[in-house]
């Protein structure tokens, strides 16, 4: 853990950033939540006393924060802008808007591309939605999780299917012309068919983008707690890989392309912002835990929101840092690249073969006739098939040992 | 010395009788060791030995005593390995003597490996003094003890001598018995050297040390001798007796034990049971030898890390140094790489084997399941050994199989008698007596195959008499059998490691276990795995190991790449740890596991 001041020092002599041609994504975080969901195990906290004074003070310590640390980056241009938590819409336009417009005159956000906020369906009025529209955002993402108003109360989410439906509505009328919904399967006491509805469901607003993620338990969310004391039962891997298939071919039949292992999108409105988490493109992030990304620095303060609150100053901030170089790069290249349509390139290939994985390109065959890759013109992709596997692929790929057919 | 003050002599016991605090007793009344140099258990030199409370190498020491009759004596104590395994070691070590001391545990009564070891004795016409340990334990029931070795062993007990070797009660006593009643040895000092070598091992800095005893003639330092069976000739350097530590002298006549060193480097050149003479005017006829034991049990052995196949393969070497009865040969496995297959004269031979080799070289091994030497009479008549599995010839140019048998000797309180012929009959036995040693003790012998006494039988008999049954035997030649070798296939693919050859009528079931077992460990795979286990080409036992799922599909949180990497470098170290079965790879824990099967 280093100080600001310390990371800044140790960006300043590493980066390989060139603010006249290099792009930069921006990112704010803002973890808070009217009520933590049950399988959510990110860095976020819900509130309810003193919401407005501390969110008041974290967009302060936001603002401090980007000025103290990423002062050498003025007059960068920014490509894209997402608004993640948490909830942002929860915690408003004005708030979002009062950091994007501190920020605003430093950067140059001229050729911005894209600028997504998440909402949660239960707060997506009219008035937010034209809220942000006015602050400049041009996509939305709503948290729809399932239209089943039963599958919605057992991940612990305050809104109902209605809510999605408003939700949608309020957007499109405030001109949202990009929209994404995201979807969970795996969800206990869901079946293939209840998630064929939802999907069906959210087929019928034609949004530009779906998402479908897994449910995922991990240590610090309430589901794997009660997981592990025996109340939660999880669906079988096979009604998974079921529901995960049907994904790829309903949406497939209407039009959308698979871009990454979770998502789904008419062509040309694939998310830029995630797109360039998985090219590795740089990103940096205000607020509580967020992470950035200035090659070859991967770094994150290491705050709770109302820790991230309380600070007089940013200076007190703290964040872990990770140089990603040599065989640690070379994996994240390769496990990020699959996640994308693109794949990999088989110049990088050549080069892990040569530096670190000599047998890479057998395994890759091997793995190709196994029906999990493909060698693509100049790049080696992964499958749907693969995509479901893609980490046990990633170390087949890098361990050297074999996995004939 | 004349010979007529010489005693050679040897204890027997099972194991835990007090053998060794016995000899520490004797060595302590002698004055050979000061009360404070006494480690105890003295004889036992290897930390093995001592905490497995078993001997495993002879050793000697020479005790002066001087009796009450006011005569100097020489006493030779000549120590056994107690248990059967060693039995190579136990009649080399009894040719050496003129009598042996049989111990017996007042409480616990003649066991398994008593009666096996008095009958080495008898066999080596050894004079047998019977002794009663332990009389000062509350348990200690001396009437049944006495009958026990009348009924069981057939030897007068009527004079048994009854001590305690942790109190020392009665054990002057049986000094003066020593003195008494085994004979001193009588070999002629004058005839042509002939010395029986009945132990050897290699000293790091000296060469190879000899220990033998003087049968006629005598050896003095500087003389030039030949070792007959090879016809080497060395020169004496150094030769003396072990007090427990050497005390070297200038000569060694007819009926003294003592060792020498004549700058042999090579072991195999002081062979045990060689007789060693002169090089001028030296005898003739050697002295009859040992028949060389041969191994039964054999296994693999593997460096867990292939890198230290050469650091293996020189412990071996060295091991074998101090144990010719080891044996052997490099063996390739598709599964486990370079290793050898080694053999050994029973289970606890290649328990201790392993663990010195775990222990004293600081190596990492896995071993295959353990299994016997079957014999294979082919159709052209030819006979050959399969010390492994692998070897087995196509079954088309089979005749017939051969497996080895055993005398097994049980011994046990009458009331369990239920339960060890049961067990005997699972693993097809066949009994050949059933005696009465007393009204509440009873022996059992019968005829076994070794393969069924490999696997769990001690630990059968253990739980199922309570511990109280004692089990010892002896390899007793090869039957024809009706046996087959189960192939274990993982993905379609034979793993040679854990091919085995198994009785017909227990092959379903032991196919069954194995491949269930292989089922719960190995990790599941990008593909679907199917596990059979087939004789010939005839599959009788499947199971499948469904493909590996999803596992990536979980949200990216905010661009947190970092955590993610973590999470895959984590695994990509877990799977340097894999062995590689075929197709499968499966973590080196979980393979040594399915060995253990």
């Amino acid at each position: 853990m280093v100080k600001l001041k310390s990371l800044k020092k140790l960006l300043l002599r590493s980066l390989k950033f060139d603010r006249g041609s290099d792009k930069v994504s921006l990112y704010l975080h803002f973890p808070f939540c009217k009520k933590k969901c049950s399988y959510c195990d990110f860095n976020s906290v819900s509130l309810k006393e003193d919401f407005e004074k501390i969110l008041d003070n974290y967009i302060k310590i936001m603002v401090d924060e980007f000025f103290n640390l990423y002062s050498f980056l003025s007059e960068s241009t920014v490509s894209t802008l997402y608004s993640g938590g948490g909830t942002p819409s929860y915690a408003g336009y004005r708030a979002v808007s009062k950091v994007l417009e501190s920020v605003k005159s430093y950067l140059n956000f001229s050729e911005l591309r894209e600028a997504t906020f998440e909402a949660n369906p239960d707060n997506v009025d009219a008035s937010i939605a034209e809220g942000f529209k006015e602050a400049g955002f041009n996509r939305i993402s709503i948290g729809a999780q399932s239209f089943s108003d039963e599958e919605l109360k057992t991940l612990g989410r305050i809104h109902n299917a209605s809510d999605i439906e408003n939700a949608i509505a309020n957007a499109k009328k405030a001109g949202f012309d990009n929209l994404n919904l995201d979807l969970i399967y795996g969800i206990p006491g869901q079946t293939v068919s209840s998630f064929k509805d939802s999907l069906e469901k959210a087929l019928s607003y034609k949004p530009e983008g779906i998402s479908c993620y897994s449910l995922t338990l991990s240590s610090g969310n309430l589901f794997y707690e009660s997981y592990k004391r025996g109340e939660l039962k999880l669906l079988d891997e096979g009604v998974l890989e079921e529901m995960y298939r049907l994904a790829c071919e309903m949406l497939k039949a209407h039009g959308y392309s698979h871009y990454e292992v979770s998502n789904w999108a008419k062509p040309g409105f694939e998310c830029q912002h995630n797109i360039r988490y998985w090219r590795r493109e740089p990103y940096i992030s205000l607020g509580a835990g967020a992470s950035s990304f200035l090659p070859p620095l991967r770094f994150r303060n290491e705050d709770f929101p109302i820790n991230y609150a309380l600070k007089e100053s940013s200076v007190e901030l703290k964040y872990s840092i990770d140089l990603v170089e040599g065989e640690s790069e070379a994996l994240e290249k390769l496990y990020l690249f699959l996640r994308t349509r693109d794949g990999i390139s088989i110049e990088d290939l050549f080069d892990f073969q040569e530096k670190y994985w000599p047998s890479i390109f057998d395994i890759a065959r091997s793995l190709e006739i196994m029906g999990y890759l493909c060698f693509e013109g100049k790049n080696l992709c992964a499958t749907e098939e693969g995509w479901f596997k893609l980490d046990r692929i990633v170390i087949e790929l890098t361990s050297g040992a074999r996995a004939k057919v | 010395m004349i010979q007529e003050n010489i005693r050679n002599f040897s204890i027997i016991a099972h194991i835990d009788h007090g053998k060794s605090t016995l000899a520490d007793r004797l060595l302590q009344i002698t004055g050979v060791v000061s009360e404070r140099d006494f480690v105890e258990q003295f004889l036992d030199r290897m930390d093995i030995e001592r905490e497995r409370g078993i001997t495993i190498k002879a050793q000697t020491v020479r005790m002066p005593y001087i009796s009450r009759g006011g005569k100097k004596y020489i006493l030779n104590l000549i120590d056994t390995p107690g248990h059967v395994d060693f039995t190579y070691e136990v009649s080399r070590s009894l040719a050496a003597c003129e009598g042996a001391l049989l111990v017996v545990d007042a409480s616990q009564g003649v066991e398994a490996q008593t009666a096996a070891n008095a009958l080495l004795a008898m066999e080596n016409n050894l004079a047998i003094i019977p002794v009663i340990n332990k009389i000062d334990l509350p348990g200690a029931d001396i009437e049944r003890t006495k009958e026990e070795i009348e009924e069981g062993l057939g030897i007068d007990a009527s004079e048994a001598y009854l001590i305690s070797a942790k109190t020392g009660e009665g054990v002057q006593e049986l000094i003066e018995a020593i003195i008494e009643k085994i004979p001193p040895p009588s070999g002629d000092t004058e005839s042509p050297l002939r010395a029986l070598i009945f132990d050897s091992w290699y000293d790091r800095y000296r060469g190879v040390c000899v220990l033998i005893k003087v049968v006629e003639g005598s050896l003095k330092r500087g003389d030039k001798i030949v070792l007959m069976a090879g016809g080497k000739e060395f020169e004496v350097e150094e030769e003396g007796y072990f007090q427990p530590d050497p005390v070297i002298v200038d000569r060694l006549s007819a009926g003294e034990v003592g060792y020498f060193f004549a700058s042999i480097k090579d072991p195999r050149d002081a062979r045990v049971g060689d007789t060693v003479t002169l090089a001028k005017k030296g005898a003739r006829i050697p002295l009859p030898g040992y028949k060389e034991p041969k191994p039964v049990v054999y296994t693999g052995i593997f460096p867990v890390d292939g890198g230290e196949y050469e650091r293996l393969r020189d412990s071996l070497e060295k091991l074998r140094l101090n144990d010719p009865s080891i044996y052997y040969e490099p063996e390739t496995s598709k599964a486990l790489g370079f290793g050898f297959r080694c053999g050994f004269l029973g289970l606890l031979h290649l328990d201790i084997f392993k663990e010195r080799l775990e222990r004293e070289f600081g190596l990492g091994i896995i071993a295959t399941a353990p299994s016997v030497a079957f014999k294979v009479v082919k159709k052209d008549n030819e006979e050959i050994c399969i010390k492994n599995p692998s070897e087995m010839p196509p079954a088309v140019q089979i005749d017939h199989i051969k497996e080895p048998y055993v005398n097994a000797v049980i011994i046990s309180p009458s009331e369990y008698t239920g339960e060890i012929m049961e067990l005997c009959q699972e693993r097809r036995g066949e009994m050949k007596s059933m005696t009465y040693m007393s009204p509440t003790r009873v022996e059992f012998i019968y005829h076994l195959p070794l393969s069924e006494i490999i696997f769990d039988f001690f630990e059968q008999l253990k739980s199922r008499t309570r511990g109280y049954a004692s089990f010892d035997y002896e390899v007793a030649g090869y039957k024809p059998s009706d046996l087959v070798k189960v192939d274990v296939l993982i993905a379609n693919e034979t793993i040679d490691a854990l091919s085995f050859i198994i009785h017909k009528d227990k092959a379903y079931k032991r196919a069954r276990e194995i491949v269930k077992k292989l089922k719960e460990i190995i990790p599941r795979q990008l593909f679907e795995v199917p596990i059979q286990a087939a004789i010939g080409g005839r599959v009788i036992s499947r199971e499948n190991i469904r493909a590996l799922k999803k596992d990536v599909l979980a949200k990216c949180y905010g661009g947190d790449i970092t955590r993610k990497r973590k999470l895959l470098e984590k695994q990509k170290e877990g799977k340097k740890r894999l062995k590689a079965l075929g197709k499968v790879e499966v973590p080196q824990e979980a393979f040594i596991k399915i060995l253990k099967v």
